[in-house]
């Protein structure tokens, strides 16, 4: 069973990621959900997920609280993989120092249970690749 | 439907949800709850005249009513998150908060119509 660990502020985000995913993956996954950048790392670290999606816009810190919420989970399971969830464009900054440090992609707002599905073929098809997730 | 509902919306979101209908009218139903919150966290943010404040209900704003196919309401989202930005000016921000809670106005009875709620 694949652990999804979903970290957005909106509870409407969350609630249609949530089903988005459980769409994507019926009846194989097991999802948990953070309200905040700090809920999601103390989730993180107390049952580590295989896949986070990562909302990049979180509070009053101008998107900061994304990247950084990224960084940490990356130095505690760098072989989580994270998918950052975004309206942002793709050239954004932020996204594009995202990715640069490690996060596997990224999910255009509003989610679609296609995008969801084609990129968890992608996380199969790397853990394949490079041994499985866990 | 009134013009500030994409009349195709609810159809999509099921669709590309592929979810039932159990799903969307929960989906619409947070989101009637959420925005009320994020249109008044707006307007304390502009009145303070913070734009940063701003930033974030007006970049949520737009995303969930893309969402849900209020399609008026994100559109005056993207506009107020590019002015939080200061990407672009507006004349006058409260009076475009203002629109953007009427146009909810008119999109709420058919939302909640949609979520199976009171009208």
């Amino acid at each position: 069973m694949t652990r999804y660990l979903i970290v957005d502020d909106s509870p409407t985000a969350r609630l249609a990621l949530s089903c988005a995913v459980r769409n994507a993956d019926p009846g194989r996954g097991d999802i948990s959900e953070a309200a905040d950048p700090e809920r999601g790392l103390a989730s993180f670290r107390d049952a580590p997920p295989d896949v986070v999606f990562l909302d990049m816009v979180m509070d009053d810190r101008g998107g900061l609280a994304g990247l950084d919420t990224l960084r940490a989970m990356l130095r505690a399971r760098p072989q989580t993989r994270i998918v950052l969830v975004t309206s942002l464009p793709p050239e954004h900054p932020d996204l594009i120092s995202a990715i640069g440090e490690g996060a596997f992609g990224h999910i255009r707002k509003p989610v679609r249970t296609e995008a969801i599905r084609v990129l968890l073929h992608e996380v199969e098809a790397e853990s394949g690749r490079l041994g499985r997730i866990r | 439907m009134t013009a500030a509902l994409d009349p195709g919306a609810l159809a999509r979101l099921r669709a590309n949800f592929c979810g039932d209908d159990a799903e969307v009218r929960s989906i619409v139903a947070s989101y009637l709850a959420e925005v009320p919150a994020l249109l008044h966290a707006l307007r304390q943010a502009a009145q303070r005249g913070d734009r940063r404040g701003s930033r974030r209900p007006a970049h949520t704003l737009k995303s969930l009513s893309e969402t849900v196919g209020a399609s008026e309401l994100s559109r005056l989202a993207v506009e107020l998150e590019a002015w939080a930005n200061g990407e672009a000016s507006l004349d006058d921000p409260l009076a475009h908060i203002g629109r953007a809670e009427e146009s909810f106005a008119l999109v709420r009875p058919s939302l909640l119509l949609q979520a199976g709620g009171p009208s």
